[in-house]
């Protein structure tokens, strides 16, 4: 049982930052397209943009992996 | 490393000043600036000729351009071209395009025609084949015989298949003819109905103007097949498509031909007239008094010496050159970068994302060692590293003749090759070969962990944090250095405030984790507080939120390489997926499920982990001191000299 919810928990973790990165990615991805498609010259500071919110899901799986060894 | 420059100032004899350019011109090295601005003086006479001339060059240019366009795939010639004789007569030579260009477009509007012709003929075609059968004996004769007895046919096609237009039409024919005519309909694809109206003959035009006044599209047949019967339009159609491609294949062939007997020339009108255009336009940023000229430009200072050797030796003393020994941070000053041979594949990735400023830290050396390494460590398998590189060597080959066209994607391939040999050091480390694969055939062989195991998670997680901080703190190292460098002082303390704490965090962390004595806290907590109150300091009233923020925002970065950890382990998994999946169910399927998930793993472990590692030197190392806004160095001339480069 208890090993259950450190599962779901750590699922949790990961997968709800999973959800706001996407979130977070999709809104500057869909900016940054537009911004390329104007300013070819800027795709390597919007993909850079794009690429920012990935900590979100990074942190998740720290939060995750620190709930499996830790517990 | 960023090479050094400086600006030069080339004075002279105003009588010299062409001679000079054209020497500069023929060096390469020197990016001129504009002097007249520069000096408050005037500018080379002649602007307006200079610029007349310039707008002839520009549309010979264009020709030139729009000719060649037509060979993009023309091989290039082995030997070089012959330079043409300047300065280029214009007149004679646009005449030479023109009469080309006249030549070329010919070709082309019968290719034209020859492509418009194969698509119209068969919607002729469909509605006249269905036709046929209506009228079969009417169908043998030509117009001169339908004549003879008194008729003629008029073909329509309506753009529907709805009955009551066809008895519309009836009904409008009817009103004019009465019952003197014949009416057959049938449906055509695409909902459409062919018609086809026999007439007695001297009703034809009056029927045609009629049927011209409405709505209905009549069908009136291209010259070539006017006069036929029915059938033989038909069969003069059907012959007439098979021909088409091979006259097409002919027409091509011959404006290929036709270019290609004159590309050598054409390459050289190019060279020839972009040179010049040069010319021109440097003409304008040279100041002149009454009796001299100034020119003024950003050139490497290790080239200076040679710049007045060759001005000496080619012109005489009637030129002076001088180095106004500007300082090598001016951030006014254009970026030159230059490395290692094994470094300049990292080159277009530094400036994918913006060029250093002039005298800042060129971070290429340091993105060779650790961008693979980082790459490396993700992947970390010795079977999808060898095969990464077998990969990477055969595309590196095939993009070796496209590499100017596309740097970013040459230097990726680059990139992958030596992220690949990273790949299998790391997968000797973990033990992988397509994952458990290896286990599964020799036993526990990996050096540390393999990474799925239960015992692997922390040590991993320790790995990628302690790579994260060394990372960051190099970054931050060099952020001082360059600081120090640009006599920045705040910046300075606000990186070592922000090295300090962190290395304090870091010793409060190695103490929770039993890795230090109890007696490391003391210092730990005091080296933070002391970093803390530093960065704090320099960030203003504020400071107490946004100091705090800004060492949350480092603390997040070195957290961020934990993706490393992250990205490895789902690549690791999947691959045992598919080593699990290939064990289950016949050897032959098992190959083949086995096979389709290592290959959709090559590809992720491919692309995600560079997307990944890229992202951890652009937004974590860089971020720590990277400084951008420099501006490419376009020396004058440069087409001349591209290897310039090379040889500073």
């Amino acid at each position: 049982m208890e090993t259950g919810l450190i599962a779901i928990g750590a699922g949790l973790a990961v997968g709800l930052a999973a959800l706001a990165t996407g979130y977070a990615q999709a809104r500057i991805g869909a900016a940054a397209m537009g911004l390329i498609a104007e300013k070819p010259e800027l795709a390597g500071r919007a993909i850079l943009l794009v690429a920012i919110p990935e900590t979100l899901v990074i942190l998740g799986f720290a939060v995750a992996a620190m709930i499996i060894v830790l517990l | 490393m960023l090479v050094p420059m400086t600006k030069v100032r080339i004075l002279g004899r105003r009588s010299s000043a062409d001679a000079v350019l054209g020497e500069l011109h023929q060096l390469g090295v020197v990016e001129l600036a504009d002097a007249p601005s520069a000096h408050s003086l005037e500018g080379l006479r002649g602007a307006e000729m200079r610029s007349t001339r310039s707008e002839e060059l520009a549309a010979a240019l264009a020709q030139v351009e729009k000719l060649l366009s037509g060979i993009p795939d023309r091989p290039r010639p082995a030997d070089a071209v012959e330079p043409l004789r300047r300065p280029l007569d214009v007149p004679a030579l646009r005449e030479t395009l023109g009469a080309l260009t006249v030549r070329v477009e010919d070709i082309r509007r019968r290719l034209d025609a020859l492509r418009d012709e194969r698509l119209v003929l068969p919607t002729y075609l469909e509605p006249l084949r269905s036709l046929l059968s209506l009228v079969p004996v009417l169908a043998r004769l030509d117009v001169e015989q339908l004549r003879q007895i008194g008729l003629a046919t008029v073909v329509i096609v309506l753009n529907t298949d709805d009955e009551r237009l066809v008895e519309a039409l009836r009904a409008e024919l009817v009103a004019e003819l009465g019952n003197r005519f014949e009416l057959g309909s049938t449906r055509v694809d695409q909902g459409a109905t062919g018609c086809l109206v026999v007439i007695p003959v001297e009703s034809a035009d009056m029927v045609r103007s009629v049927l011209d006044g409405s709505a209905i599209r009549n069908v009136s047949l291209p010259e070539r097949f006017g006069g036929l019967a029915l059938n033989a339009t038909v069969e003069a159609m059907h012959r007439r498509l098979d021909e088409i491609p091979s006259e097409i294949s002919d027409a091509e062939a011959e404006r290929r031909s036709v270019l290609l007997a004159h590309a050598d020339w054409l390459d050289a009108c190019h060279t020839a007239i972009v040179a010049e255009l040069e010319l021109l336009s440097a003409a304008g940023e040279l100041a002149t008094t009454q009796r001299a000229f100034v020119a003024e430009g950003w050139m490497p200072r290790a080239q200076v010496d040679h710049l007045k050797e060759e001005l000496d030796r080619r012109l005489g003393a009637t030129v002076v050159v001088e180095d106004t020994l500007t300082s090598p941070y001016d951030p006014q000053a254009p970026v030159l970068m230059h490395n290692l041979r094994l470094s300049r594949p990292f080159q277009p990735l530094v400036g994918f994302l913006e060029l250093p400023r002039a005298g800042s830290v060129d971070p290429t050396l340091l993105m060779t060692i650790l961008l693979p390494l980082m790459f490396g460590a993700m992947v970390g398998d010795v079977g999808y590293g060898a095969l990464l590189f077998v990969l990477a060597a055969f595309a590196g080959r095939k993009l070796r003749s496209r590499a100017a066209d596309t740097p970013e994607i040459a230097s990726l391939v680059r990139v992958l090759l030596f992220g690949a040999g990273w790949s299998v050091f790391f997968g000797v480390l973990y033990g992988e070969v397509f994952g458990d694969l290896g286990t599964r055939m020799f036993g526990d062989w990996a050096l540390w962990h393999e990474r799925p195991s239960a015992v692997a998670l922390q040590p991993l997680l320790l790995f990628a944090v302690a790579l994260g901080a060394a990372h960051v703190g190099l970054g931050l190292g060099l952020g001082a250095w360059q600081a120090i460098r640009f006599r920045e002082y705040r910046v300075l303390l606000d990186k070592v405030g922000a090295i300090l704490a962190l290395a304090g965090l870091l010793g409060l962390a190695g103490w929770t984790m039993g890795g230090l004595p109890a007696g490391a806290v003391a210092p730990a907590v005091g080296v933070t507080a002391v970093g803390l109150v530093l960065v704090m300091s320099l960030h203003g009233s504020l400071g107490i939120a946004t100091g705090a923020l800004d060492l949350l925002g480092r603390i997040g970065n070195i957290l961020s390489y934990l993706r490393i950890a992250a990205v490895g382990l789902a690549s690791a998994h999947l691959a045992n997926v598919a080593n699990e999946l290939g064990s289950v169910g016949p050897i032959w399927l098992g190959i083949f499920v086995a096979t389709f998930f290592h290959a959709l793993n090559l590809a992720l472990a491919a692309f995600s982990p560079m997307i990944q590692s890229l992202r951890l030197q652009y937004v974590e190392f860089f971020g720590a001191f990277f400084v951008g806004g420099g501006r490419p160095f376009t020396p004058f001339g440069q087409h001349h000299t591209r290897e310039i480069q090379s040889t500073i």
